[in-house]
């Protein structure tokens, strides 16, 4: 093909050559409940906090999306070296809410939630024995963690069915309309 | 089995190698050009923003990777750290075949007059290691149009009153704004300023066998998926294969420069794909391989006639690592800006670049390119939400409210910040780590804001109902734009080579790539290496077609 000739029709059939899945049935394999790394609890406590940092409306929030399955595949991967303050961080969570609250994270209702990660947030546990890891760091990176699943490109195994980029009304796939040949 | 000797090795691919190999090998030389990634590929990246150039949490994808490549990160306290490169403290530029030039955003910019005579124009700032380019604009000017004609540019300068003088027009006409552009060029006039459009190494039109931009929102941080794009990799990398002249040898590392008993330089030692240690001599040698990387290379290339090191005898190579004081602001504004219409940036103005009263350079602004989601959960007001209901409805109201204006302040040099190889931390194949340290002068944080402040300026004439300025840190600077590790000059003792690149004291060896840059400009800096990479080999060919082998 020369290279003048691209048409947008073959460049979206080249485009989907290249990304495997942008036809819609089978897409969203990599969201599933195959875990890696993460234990049922941990990832029903990651889930909890997933959907504070991005809370449902009416567009999905941060479980729905797959943030948690997006964490636990780079826990496997390029974020391995995170594994040992997931862990003990999401015991943390868990232990330190039974003591204050007298639930664990997943047990409490959306707005004990809400002021307990603040508080969390803001240092006020940061004393507490969350097995040598600072509580307030971990919320800052399970935070950073949390928003990467929900922006970034589904092919990490977040953001199922592109639910972030069709909130920001992001067209989906890319070039309908641009294409100016 | 050996390898076969050759006239020119060229190290790196990107922006000045890449030219370097082409302009060498179609003049008849035999060259190597070492790569030390692979071809990046659009359907193997795709639309990928978590690994992209512009934020890269899970690894750059158009490298180099992390399981073979980290440095040292010194802080502000004298604190070292292991980093990697998908850590903005590793300062990453690139590693694939045309390096950079494959996924950036390709502003193609001249610097001005002035940016090559930073010391005569403003003095010397205390601290600082400031100097002027031993070449000026002028000397440099018929490569600009070499690198602009050869490469591909779209632009128009004639609307930029603060142009430098060109002989000929850039070979595309200009792109055309997006809303948000659009918005800001009407501003723009109202306030006095002097908008004109970006020149962009992109085709507008057709050019080069490769066809017109469409238009995407992911183009800078990316490949380009119907190469509309000019890098050095679709560009001079193949003609200069074409001529039969030169090969491209990729995925390997390049990790020292051998030398003879009379100091002349005799080739490279590198490990190849599968890890084996070869050697590759050649009559000259040019190094292109990246501020940090070409500084790295020389430090690691000790014998006993350059015991510190090539080109080091004057402790000159490493320092005054630059890159930009980056700085702007942000605008929300009631109605919707954005209308998908990519890259973004488009619109520009120069007044600001130079000659502002008591600042020591400048900046030219330009409106931003667009910002993918991940990236844009990071754009917020002061006292923003971070996460939580807030946070979301901030990105699903304002993605397409928001534009932002910012610019690359030209800093003052500094001989302390810099690249030195680590003397305890070493890479997957046991070859000492750069390590990067260092810090920006007073100097170039009181011209980011004054520079903030004139992209704030801007927002407010465009309507926006709330902005924000964003300011540096103090940090040393580098990343994408980083340069002058190895800068010309007249004087061996303050400088690494001469000004045609050639390192002081060693006929055969030189550099064409941003480490030359005595100052960076205050623009992007890739066309100005494009340039440096035709003015280095052109002095090359001269000498070899006058019989000169550099011995």
């Amino acid at each position: 093909m020369d290279a003048r000739s691209i048409t947008r029709r073959n460049f979206i059939r080249m485009s989907a050559i290249g990304a495997g899945c942008l036809t819609i049935a089978g897409c969203w394999s990599s969201v599933s409940s195959h875990r890696y790394i993460l234990t049922n609890e941990e990832a029903e406590t990651l889930d909890a906090i997933a959907d504070q940092i991005i809370p449902p409306d009416d567009f999905s929030g941060g479980r729905e999306a797959g943030v948690t399955n997006f964490i636990d595949r780079q826990l496997s991967g390029v974020y391995s070296e995170h594994i040992p303050m997931y862990r003990a961080c999401l015991k943390g969570i868990n232990e330190t809410g039974i003591e204050v609250y007298g639930k664990p994270f997943g047990g409490m209702d959306f707005d004990t939630q809400l002021e307990y990660l603040r508080a969390i947030e803001s240092g006020r546990y940061n004393d507490g024995d969350w097995d040598g890891f600072t509580p307030s760091s971990f919320f800052n990176t399970v935070r950073n963690h949390c928003l990467q699943g929900f922006y970034g490109s589904p092919r990490h195994g977040g953001n199922k069915n592109y639910v972030s980029y069709r909130m920001m009304r992001l067209d989906y796939p890319l070039i309908i309309g641009r294409n100016v040949h | 089995m050996a390898n076969k000797h050759v006239n020119a090795i060229v190290i790196g691919s990107g922006a000045g190698g890449g030219v370097a190999a082409k302009e060498l090998a179609v003049a008849g030389l035999s060259v190597v050009l070492f790569e030390r990634g692979d071809w990046a590929r659009y359907d193997e990246h795709n639309n990928d923003e978590l690994t992209s150039q512009r934020t890269f949490p899970l690894g750059c994808y158009f490298g180099p990777d992390n399981d073979r490549y980290w440095r040292v990160a010194v802080d502000g306290q004298g604190n070292e750290r292991i980093v990697y490169p998908n850590d903005w403290s590793y300062h990453n530029n690139a590693a694939c075949v045309g390096s950079g030039t494959v996924s950036y955003g390709a502003m193609a910019w001249r610097f001005m007059e002035e940016c090559f005579r930073f010391k005569t124009t403003y003095g010397h700032v205390e601290g600082s290691s400031m100097a002027d380019w031993p070449i000026s604009y002028h000397d440099l000017e018929p490569y600009y149009e070499k690198a602009e004609w050869d490469i591909g540019v779209a632009g128009d300068d004639y609307q930029n009153p603060f142009a430098p003088p060109r002989r000929k027009p850039h070979p595309m006409p200009p792109f055309k704004h997006n809303r948000e552009a659009a918005m800001l060029e009407a501003a723009a006039r109202k306030i006095g300023f002097h908008p004109f459009p970006i020149p962009m190494l992109r085709n507008s039109v057709p050019y080069g066998g490769r066809p017109a931009c469409i238009r995407m929102r992911n183009c800078v941080g990316f490949a380009c998926p119907v190469d509309a794009k000019c890098g050095t990799q679709n560009t001079v990398i193949p003609v200069a294969v074409k001529t039969g002249n030169c090969e491209l040898r990729i995925k390997s590392q390049v990790y020292g420069i051998m030398t003879n008993g009379s100091g002349k330089v005799t080739g490279v030692e590198y490990f190849d794909e599968r890890d084996r240690r070869q050697v590759q001599t050649a009559d000259l040698v040019v190094v292109a391989a990246s501020a940090t990387e070409t500084a790295r290379l020389f430090l690691n290339s000790k014998s006993d006639l350059h015991p510190d090191g090539l080109g080091n005898r004057y402790d000159q190579v490493g320092r005054n690592l630059q890159g930009h004081a980056y700085c702007g602001a942000d605008g929300l504004f009631e109605e919707e800006v954005y209308d998908d219409v990519g890259p973004g940036a488009s619109v520009a103005v120069g007044d600001f670049a130079h000659h502002n009263p008591g600042i020591v350079g400048g900046a030219m602004l330009a409106n931003e390119f667009i910002r993918m989601p991940y990236l844009f959960s990071g754009v917020r007001p002061p006292g923003s939400a971070g996460w939580g209901k807030g946070h979301k409805d901030f990105q699903r109201h304002n993605f397409k409210r928001h534009a932002s204006v910012r610019g690359p302040v030209q800093e003052v040099p500094n001989p302390e910040s810099r690249v030195q190889v680590s003397e305890t931390v070493k890479d997957y194949w046991g070859i000492p780590v750069a390590r990067i340290s260092g810090f920006k002068l007073d100097e170039d944080i009181k011209t980011a804001r004054f520079i903030s402040a004139k992209a704030e300026e801007w927002l407010w004439a465009a309507g926006a109902k709330q902005v924000w300025q964003s300011i540096p840190g103090t940090g040393v600077s580098g990343s994408q734009h980083q340069s002058g590790t190895c800068r010309m000059g007249d004087d061996p003792q303050t400088s690494v080579t001469n000004k045609y690149g050639q390192v002081h004291g060693i006929d055969n060896l030189f550099v064409a790539d941003g480490s030359l840059h005595v100052t960076n400009g205050a623009f992007n800096p890739v066309l100005t290496i494009m340039a440096l990479g035709y003015w280095v080999s052109d002095y090359i060919v001269k000498e070899w077609n006058h019989g000169n082998r550099f011995g």
